[in-house]
Parts: C-alpha cells; structure tokens; sequence
C-alpha cells in the first residue's frame, strides 16, 4: 500500500495566509486601539509591515520543499525578530511610542514561529520531525515571553529609581539595608531583618514539618495500623485548602480572644497575649499546611524500599532494631533530605499564613507584597527582595539537585519483590504515636473551627450562637423577575476563580503534558536549557512571579494588567510544572516502542501523539486537569497583585475580609471553598478513577507537589 | 500479493555523538529472502534494523530500499513494517483496531480498513478474537496480532526485532517455523534480528553477523558454520574448542601442530594468516553431559550422551579427533 507523500509546504501557506488575514481584520492590540495591524502601517508605522511580507514570501517558498528550507528559516527568522524588535525597540526606530500587542500580533508573530520551525525541521533538525520541531519551540517562546521575560524585567528595575533613572546608588541601598539583613534577633531582643527571619522560619518549618511527616509515614506503612484512611485523607487536605485558611483557625483558636485563650484564662488564669501573632503562630500553620506534603514523599520512599532488603539483614542476624538503624534509616536519607528542602521552600513561598499571623514578624514574601501594594508602591524596592528570595529559593532547588541528584536510592524493577517490611521497633513507634496523635487531634480541631464557624456568630470571639448570616451576606440568592440574582457579595469572586480556573486548567495541562511529551520523548540539542526553562517556573515564588507580572505587563508592549488574561496566564505558567511532572512520570512508564510502532506504520508523529500517546496518558491528563484547577481555585501569592475590583478571585477575597476584621465571612467562604474543591476531586475521582485498561489497572493518578 | 523490494546498505554508519553504533556497513537483502541479523548484545544488529526501519537516520552511507534511496526519509514515509521486541500493541485498542491503525492513519476508510485487518488476521489465524484487548490475549496471540499489523499494508520490508525473545521455551520453535512459514508463502523480504545462533541458522537464507559494530562475516547457515573466518565467529556459532598452534604445508597437505600434537588436517581451506584451529565436539542427540579434558594443548570441551555411564573427574581419558573436522582460523 502506497504511503501518503511527503507535506508540500501547505502548512507553511496557511499559516502565511492567516497571518495576511489578521493582519487585515483582526485587531493588533489587546488593549486600547482596535485597529489592524494594516491600521497600523496606515497611520505611519511602516515598520510593522515587513514581517507579514517576510512570512507571504516564506510560505510561497515552502511549495518548492526542502530544498528552500535554508532561505526560509533566514526570512522567518527575520520576520520573528522583526515583530519583537518592533514591539520591545520601535520607539527608537521610529520615534513613534511603543504599542500594545494582542491577537493580530500574536497570529503574526505565531504564523512566523511555525515557518522558521517548519523550516528547521525540513532542514534536518528535530530529526527533520516537523511537528516536534514546532511544538518546542512554541513552548519556549510562550515560557520566555510569560515566565522569563517579566521575571527578568522586574529584576531589572531594582537598578533604577522611583524616575525611572538608572541609578546604583538607589540599588546598593535597596540591597543593603539593615531592615533585610540585621541579625539582633540572635543576640538580644531585638528584631532581625527580613532575610533572617524567612531563613529561620524556613528552616524551622522544613525540620518541624519533615519530624511530623516522617512520624507519620512510619506509623501509616509500618505501624501494624488496620486503617490508615485517616492519614490518607489528611494528605488529600492542603491541596484542596487555601494556604492562609489554617492560620484563620489559628488565630480563632489562640488569638487574644480566640477559645482556647479564653478557656485558659477563665479556668487556670493564664493572661491573654498575642503570642500566635508572629514566628510561632507562623511556624504551627506552616508546620501544619506542610506536613502531608512530606508524609507524601516519605511514605513513598518507604514504599520503595524493599522489603528483601530488611529480611536479608534480619537472616544476618540483624535485631530489629539494628536493620531499621542500619539499613531502613540510610535508605531513607535521600527522602527525609527531600522533604526538608521542599518544606524550606514551601516556607519561603508560603504568603497567605504570615500575611495572616506575622503580625510585626515580617518574611519576605509579604514584604514583597507591602513594598508593592502598600502606601509606600516602590517596585524597585520589591524587585530588590524578590531577587533575595529567588536566589534563596533557587539554591534549595539547586542543592537539591547536586546533593540528592544521585543518591536516590529508590529501586525501579519490573517485578515487586515478595516479603514483609519489618514491623517498626517499639520505642520508634511509641515516640512517632506520641507526637502524630497530638497533631492529628489539632487538624481535626481545625477543619471543625472552619466548618462550624461559618455558622455561628462570632467564634472568634466566642460568640457561638448558631446562624447563617455570614452565609447570606456572602451568598445571598434572590428570586426577582428576571430569575435568580447573585445578590451576596462574594458570589463575583466565586464565579470569576471558577470561570479563571476551569478555562486556565485545561491549558494548563495541554502546555504541561506536551513540554512533558517532547523532554521524554525526542531528543534535540539545547534539550537542558528547555528543561530549566520549563520548570523555572515551578522554582520562582508566587509573589516574585505576582511583582513580575505586575510590572512587566502593565505597559507596552504586552498589556494586559487588570484583565481576566493576565490571572488566566498567570495560572496557566505557573501550574504547567504540575503537567510536565505528572507527564513525565507517566510516559516513562509507557514504552517508547508504541510510538515506533505508530510511526512504522505510517502515521505522522501529531497522529501518534493525538492516538496513541495522549489516549494512554489519560490518567496523568485527569490528574493535571484536577490538580491545575485547585492549585488555580487555592493560589493566592501571585494573584494577589494581579486582581481588580472587577476580577477578584476567591482567595484575595478572604484576605480581605481577614485585614478588615471580618473573620467569621472569611470562615464561611473558606470552607465553602473546600466543601466545594473536594466535591471536585472526589467527584472526578469517582468518575474515572476505576476505568482501567483491560486488566491491568492503570497507575494511579500521580500527586504532584508545587510551591503556591 | 505483496511487492517485496530488496534493501541495500552502502557503507552506512551510524554516530551518537562520538560513539559509533554501526560502522561502515554495507550488504544486500535480496528481495524475498529471510536475512538474520546475528550478535552478541551491543554489537550493531538492532541499530541497523532501526536504521532500515527508519526509526534512526544514518549519519553516513546510503539506503536503499527497492530502487528508492531511503537514507534521508522518516519511518512514517518508508514502505516498511516492524515487529517489535515487546509487539508494542497498543493497550487501549483491541486486536482488530491494533491491525487497522495502519490503513487509517494512512489515509484508507474505515470500511476499507476493517476489510484488510479481518483478511490478514484470518490469515495468521486470529479470526474471533477481534475484539479482545492485548492484555488478554497470550503471549503467542499476542506476538500473532503484532505479525498481522506489521503485514496489513503489505510492507515491501518486513523487520522482526528479536521476535521469540518475549516466548517460553516451548512456544520458540513452533513461531520461528511460523515466521519462515509466512515469510515463504508471501514472499516477503524479511529482516531479522537475534543473538540466538540456532534461531538465526534454523530460518534463514543468509546470516549477517554482527560485531562490534562492524559486519564479521556473512553468508548462508552452512557457510558460517563450517567456514566461520574468525575466533569470534567459531566460537559464536555452534561451539568450538579453539586450540592454538602453527599450520605448515607438506606432502599430507595442510599440518596443523599445537602442543607438541601433529594433526594432519589435509586438503583443507588455509586463510591467511590462520593462527588457530578449531575443532567442533560432535553434536549429541537428547540429553548430554560435558566433559572439560585437560589435552596437551589446552582444554578441550566434549560432549557425550547422557545414557553413557559418567566418567569421575580425574579419570585418564583417551581422545580422538577427525582432523579433517578441523577449522583453520584466523585473529
């Protein structure tokens, strides 16, 4: 049977095509003008036209085959760089200012990246593999444009003053400051800068969160437990639980007013304080958000190790004791040094609880977030300590990978080996028994003070009697004439974090699961730096992201501040590491050789990638979709600086409410937010979580693990 | 029914970086024969099957399929079908849609389509299983649907990746024959990978030999197991015991002398520069034993049937050779 023949540079003509008719119809802007790009060159900006002209010649070209693929890659990629050039430098080409760009120019300049792609392609790279070739390339063009380019435009303005001048002066200041570095706290009472502290906490919260984890972890897998639901269910909750709700509780437990202080005062006549405002309150919230996370890793560390591995040491005459000291505790090194460092960083990222909490005690995720938001608005001085927290940030990441980058000792064989892992030795079990019950009694107490308090007048002021009030004020309905009205406040926020969420989700994942795609899949040169680029965003803090985003697209040549866009992008790259690591994970688990074999047969790779890969990657797909959507629906540290009185979301909604005093509306929305997040997962869980591929069940949907 | 083309190899090669997986490889698979691709683990064989399959480009030298250079065109453009290793049947798919992916995403009907996948698979006696999905099928079913899809667009080249090495014991001999069964009754060209000797001498018309990424030597079963030029090649196919000496000519014919021993070995082929003979134990029927026995020479390797009475170890032996059993070698 005949193959069909090779592409004649049809794509290449369409795309020029659609390039020439956006150009003429679609407006060039996102915000301000509606005019076309043809309006445009009209009006005196003759160098917009160039690049149209450079990819109608490019695409005409094409129809002679690979033999033009040299000129074509030369004329698109002027094209490309014409269309950047002129956005980012037209004002000192033309002396005209700069403009704002939208869909004509993205049509333009997307035309142009598939020609210069198509091009390299049909000259030998990507394995001469088109479809890869344009796939990669879109991915780094959007990460450049929307993780690297505002993140590095933010970083620069800490060199310039509040004019806009260049001035080293003003950034050696910024960065010397003793408000960031004094280290009083150490020595005497007084209080340290802002770096030592997030250090301190950071530290504290790693080391604190990964003892709890690991205590948990050893009970679940070898406590002899019948049932371990509970710890199962526990790790499910900081997912779906906004970042600053157990703080609320926190303060409703032990704030000046809060039960337990009262309790305390009434019977044993213990003073009412502030206590829980600051480090400590900071600490527990952090401690208790965190701690799933590294009963997560830990618990799949313990899993990993083999149960032969004990039972040799044990026929060497090994005690119990003597194996799990010798042989289970070296194992797990590797994962208990993970899970601290991802407890470090998931501190220094952590926004919602010492907004709530710090009270005088400040880190630099919220100090970031005065300096821009507050009355003194000096982005250079945020941009100073966002570079301070990126770096911290970023030498986690990097000691992570050089100290742990080898020493995983997690063994991946094809067949499990039989035996049973040693029963945990007694004084092991007794001390991990008595810090985890504690701890399980306090989450528990604190996902009741936010399911009830909601219905209650004012618990933190002990008020309990019964109401729905806050639920009214926030979620009225009203029947009228023209049906139902959303008459309750909060009902905006909703929808727009719902609308934002679902549309970011599955974007999210189709940009997650095809940059997984092309790094486990195809090799090309300059595949590590795509790599770094892809999951620079997974590092960068939400609030250095959120000051980013802030100031690069608030002006031209990309504008989109105070839109729904910007929150819809915004999500979209900072969630994609969620769908590369679910992605990667699941395609190492299928064999490259049902990709050979679609291709043998004669489809193109798009056909193998829409047939075959993307239908065995469905679990992974779900699990990204799910994830994306409640990392959108909870996140509240980039958003923060990104929402509007017209697209407010969720979470800034309840922050709000909490900086205006008005805990119990907070409460309320709070747990209708995880009332309605878990209804989301379990409901989906539920709808595909028993399909199976013949009879082999399908590996489980994979938890990903991301810094909000 | 299908146009079975020839596949030519002209001084290929192929470099990952500076590591070179095939090395100026050049040979001929006339059309309608079976040609195995034999060696040990590493040496190239799978590479050159990639390489002709499409799945890798050659970074130098050319290929030919049929009339048609190849070199430069993807797997997808090439008219050739691949069995795979691990059969890579796609497990959300059942048979009959495993053996139709290859007409539709070429381009042909649904209906159309349905029609080939139905006839190859009766051909290769699946009918009523069209339904079922891979995993529940066995493994020879399984290895069957991969045939069957590889055949549905009568590819000119068939390629086998080490087929029976996913099989038990039992089921190998029964598929190798099936295999050189269908490839007969086709007419197909068939390339085959295996680092089976017995697999590789059993089904083919001529046997290339791979080693270190270079082609040791190649021609019909026969040829390689009574004339194999090198140690490597005596030694990987059949077994052998090599023993080291020095040849010289007289009035007898060729003199092979080695630990103080004259084997008188007769009118036989002398390669240049043959440093070693090697001497074939006779094959044994049914079960047997093997005996290590110290000669003057070195060990020799010696197998004798089971139903004999066991000899201790440390007993004295006496041992005979057919000297004109023997194979000059060289390297």
């Amino acid at each position: 049977m005949r193959r069909r023949s090779a592409d004649r540079g049809r794509v290449d003509l369409i795309a020029a095509g659609l390039a020439l008719a956006a150009f003429l119809i679609v407006p060039w802007s996102y915000a301000g003008s509606q005019q076309s790009g043809l309006g445009w060159v009209l009006g005196g900006r003759w160098l917009m036209l160039p690049p149209l002209l450079l990819s109608i010649a490019t695409g005409v070209l094409a129809l002679g085959g690979s033999s033009t693929a040299r000129r074509r890659i030369l004329l698109s990629t002027i094209g490309f760089a014409a269309v950047f050039g002129y956005a980012f430098f037209g004002q000192v080409l033309d002396g005209q200012p700069l403009i704002s760009h939208g869909a004509g120019a993205a049509v333009l300049a997307g035309a142009l990246l598939v020609q210069l792609t198509r091009g390299l392609a049909s000259a030998g790279d990507f394995k001469a593999d088109r479809w890869v070739a344009t796939t990669t390339w879109t991915i780094v063009a959007l990460v450049l444009l929307f993780v690297f380019f505002p993140v590095m435009r933010a970083l620069a303005s800490v060199m310039f003053d509040a004019k806009g001048n260049l001035d080293f002066g003003v950034m050696a200041q910024r960065f010397g400051t003793p408000e960031i570095w004094a280290l009083g706290c150490l020595t005497s009472s007084r209080s340290c800068g802002v770096v030592p502290n997030t250090i301190i906490l950071g530290l504290m919260a790693g080391a604190a969160s990964t003892f709890l984890g690991l205590g948990f972890a050893l009970l679940a897998q070898r406590g002899g437990m019948k049932n371990t639901k509970v710890f199962d269910a526990l790790s499910l909750l900081p997912i779906i639980t906004p970042p600053f709700v157990i703080a609320l509780a926190l303060v409703v437990l032990f704030g000046r007013t809060g039960i337990i202080t009262t309790f305390l005062d009434r019977t044993f006549d213990i003073p009412r304080s502030r206590w829980i405002y600051g480090l400590p309150g900071v600490l527990i919230s952090q401690v208790l958000s965190q701690t799933p996370l590294a009963y997560m890793i830990l618990r799949g560390a313990l899993q990993g190790i083999s149960p032969s591995l004990e039972e040799a040491a044990q026929t060497l005459r090994a005690s119990p004791w003597q194996t799990f000291r010798t042989v289970t505790w070296p194992l797990l090194r590797p994962a208990i040094a993970a899970s601290f460092l991802l407890g470090f960083v998931e501190s220094l990222a952590d926004f919602g609880n010492p907004l709530v909490l710090g009270g005088s005690f400040e880190v630099l995720s919220t100090k970031i977030y005065f300096a821009v938001a507050g009355a003194q608005h000096d982005p250079g001085r945020a941009a100073s300590l966002a570079i301070i927290l990126l770096v911290l940030t970023l030498t986690a990441f990097w000691l992570q990978t050089v100290w742990l980058g080898k020493k995983s000792y997690v063994t991946v064989t094809g067949k499990g080996d039989a035996g049973q892992p040693l029963p945990l030795p007694g004084p092991v079990r007794f001390a991990a028994l008595s810090v985890v019950v504690p701890w399980v009694v306090l989450t528990i107490v604190i996902y009741g003070i936010i399911l009830v308090g909601g219905f209650v007048t004012d618990i933190g002021r002990g008020a309990m009697t019964p109401t729905v009030e806050h639920f009214r004020t926030g979620f009225d309905i009203e029947i009228g004439r023209n049906g139902l009205y959303f008459a309750g406040s909060a009902w905006d926020s909703f929808f727009v974090t719902v609308a934002v969420s679902a549309i970011a989700a599955p974007l999210t994942t189709l940009v997650g699961i095809l940059t997984a795609y092309v790094l486990s899949r195809h090799n090309f040169v300059g595949k590590d730096v795509f790599e770094f680029l892809t999951m620079l965003s997974f590092a960068i803090p939400g609030t250095v992201i959120g000051v980013a985003y802030i100031i690069a697209f608030n002006v031209p040549p990309i504008e989109m501040a105070g839109t729904g866009l910007i929150l819809i992008i915004c999500f979209v790259f900072r969630n994609m590491p969620v769908g590369v690591r679910a992605g990667v994970a699941a395609l190492s688990q299928i064999d490259r050789s049902l990709d050979e074999a679609s291709t043998t047969l004669g489809a193109r790779t798009g056909t193998t990638v829409r047939r075959v890969t993307l239908p065995l990657l469905k679990p992974a797909i779900i699990a990204t979709l799910v994830f994306s959507f409640v990392h959108a629906m909870t996140a509240v540290s980039a958003i923060v600086f990104l929402v509007t009185a017209k697209y407010n979301m969720a979470t800034v909604y309840i922050v709000n409410r909490v900086e205006a005093g008005e805990y119990p509306l907070a409460i309320a929305y709070s747990s209708l937010l995880i009332v309605f997040m878990l209804a989301v997962v379990l409901g989906i869980q539920k709808l595909v979580g028993e399909r199976r591929i013949g009879r082999r069940a399908v590996a489980a949907p994979v938890v990903t693990i991301g810094a909000h | 029914m299908a146009t079975a083309a020839s596949v030519e190899f002209i001084n290929v090669e192929k470099k990952y970086g500076s590591v070179v997986a095939v090395r100026d490889v050049s040979f001929r698979v006339e059309a309608g024969t079976l040609v195995t691709l034999l060696g040990p683990s590493g040496c190239g064989k799978t590479t050159t099957l990639r390489l002709v399959a499409g799945l890798e480009l050659a970074t130098g030298g050319r290929i030919m399929i049929g009339d048609q250079d190849v070199t430069a065109l993807g797997a997808a453009e090439r008219d050739v079908s691949m069995v795979f290793q691990s059969y890579a049947l796609f497990p959300h798919m059942n048979v009959l849609e495993n053996v139709m992916y290859g007409p539709l995403v070429s381009g042909a009907r649904r209906k159309d389509a349905e029609a080939m996948a139905r006839e190859k698979l009766a051909l290769i006696g699946l009918s009523g299983l069209e339904k079922r999905l891979p995993s529940e099928l066995s493994g020879g079913q399984q290895q069957r649907v991969a045939v069957a899809r590889a055949i549905v667009l009568e590819p000119s080249v068939l390629l086998f990746d080490e087929p029976l090495s996913n099989l038990d014991a039992k089921l190998r001999r029964k598929v190798r024959d099936d295999i050189r069964d269908l490839q007969q009754r086709l007419g197909l060209t068939v390339l085959y990978v295996t680092h089976d000797q017995q697999e590789a001498l059993a089904v083919s018309d001529k046997v290339i030999v791979m080693d270190n990424a270079v082609i040791a030597q190649e021609g019909t079963p026969t040829d390689l197991y009574e004339r194999p030029r090198t140690r490597f090649l005596a030694d990987f196919i059949g077994e052998a015991n090599i023993v080291e000496g020095a040849f010289s000519a007289d009035q007898d014919g060729v003199v092979f002398e080695a630990g103080g021993v004259r084997f008188v070995l007769g009118d036989i082929l002398l390669p240049e520069g043959a440093k070693a003979a090697a001497f074939r134990p006779d094959r044994v029927v049914g079960p047997s034993r093997e005996y290590s026995i110290e000669a003057p020479w070195g060990e020799m390797l010696v197998i004798r049937p089971m139903r004999e009475r066991a000899i201790a170890a440390g007993t004295r032996v006496s041992l005979e050779i057919d000297p004109g059993a023997a194979i000059a070698i060289s390297g």
